[in-house]
């Protein structure tokens, strides 16, 4: 709509008017807020903000240490809602690719370390532990010598009965032998 | 009248395959050590060139000492404690038939000696283990031995 030409006079007034309002807030607005910030930095760097800090966070663990926190954490991990959302937290993928990463970080960590093969190799020179795999080993070449020795008995009896059978059948046996002395 | 052999009471006679897998072990024992010892000694004397009959004679030698080798093995072995490494192995022992104890290294030297003649016919004289009541092959019966399995009251 075209103004009236006696009010343009008017209206160019209030454009100004309305210009200078915002320069003027402008600079206001930015003037506080940088007064606020100075404000802001002048009393993080007081040795006031860090005294408030250290008492915060020294409540803060406290009511941590405290006897209602633990039950609040208990409460918390009894809930039902709270046990399910461990479980898929737990079954996740995420989880489950950050547990295999780890792994895999610290083998690959151990394979690395010198510490751990020098920590191995003394291990395994140590008297100690020679002295248990000869034990070991001798007592396995024990158990496959008796379990030879018994088989190989076995084996001799089945034998000599197959022997006297056959004898027998042919009519040429009396009775069969004795394996023992005490006859 | 019979002759009754005294032994000693309760002994147990090993058996045909038993002492087969004994012998087994010694026979690859002595042969490994044989074959060693003839290897490194023929290793040597290739370098030396020789004629051939002195090769020949050589070749005699060594297989007369691996003989010896054979026999002293089975001899000191059975007279010392009438177990050879193989029958150790399989828990058996060598003893005389009338005291029970171990060969004396002649009843053993002889053992040895008459080992070849149960072999001879075809075997026969091993077999003669499966139908012994003592289970005693031809070799036991001339050397007057018996086989028992070591530590055993059945």
């Amino acid at each position: 709509m075209a103004t009236v030409w006696y009010l343009r006079p008017a209206d160019t007034a209030f454009g100004l008017a309305r210009r200078a309002e915002r320069r003027a807030r402008g600079r206001l607005v930015d003037e506080v807020g940088r007064r606020a910030l100075r404000v802001a930095d002048a009393v993080i760097a007081s040795p006031l903000a860090d005294e408030a800090g250290r008492h915060v966070a020294e409540r803060l663990l406290a009511s941590l240490d405290g006897p209602s926190f633990e039950l609040l954490v208990a409460r918390a991990l009894d809930s039902t809602g709270a046990q399910r959302a461990l479980t898929r937290i737990v079954q996740s993928r995420a989880v489950e690719e950050a547990v295999a990463q780890l792994a895999e970080d610290a083998i690959d960590r151990l394979r690395d370390s010198q510490v751990l093969w020098s920590l191995i190799r003394d291990v395994v020179q140590s008297p100690e532990v020679s002295a248990a795999i000869t034990q070991q080993g001798a007592g396995f070449a024990d158990q496959i010598g008796d379990e030879l020795r018994e088989r190989s008995r076995d084996a001799d009896d089945r034998l000599e009965r197959t022997a006297w059978r056959l004898l027998r059948r042919r009519g040429t046996g009396g009775g069969e032998p004795s394996a023992t002395g005490a006859m | 009248m019979t002759r009754v052999q005294p032994t000693p009471s309760a002994a147990v006679y090993a058996g045909l395959i038993t002492r087969t897998l004994a012998f087994a072990v010694d026979a690859a024992a002595i042969n490994a050590v044989a074959w060693f010892v003839g290897a490194v000694i023929a290793l040597c004397l290739s370098l030396l060139g020789l004629p051939d009959g002195v090769r020949v004679a050589v070749a005699a030698i060594g297989t007369a000492a691996a003989l010896l080798w054979a026999i002293g093995y089975f001899t000191f072995f059975w007279s010392a404690q009438g177990q050879t490494p193989g029958s150790r192995l399989l828990g058996i022992a060598v003893r005389d038939a009338a005291s029970g104890t171990a060969p004396g290294a002649r009843r053993a030297a002889l053992r040895v000696l008459a080992l070849p003649l149960s072999a001879l016919p075809l075997c026969a004289g091993f077999l003669l283990i499966l139908v012994d009541r003592r289970r005693r092959a031809l070799h036991d019966r001339l050397a007057r031995t018996v086989v028992v399995y070591a530590g055993d009251r059945r």
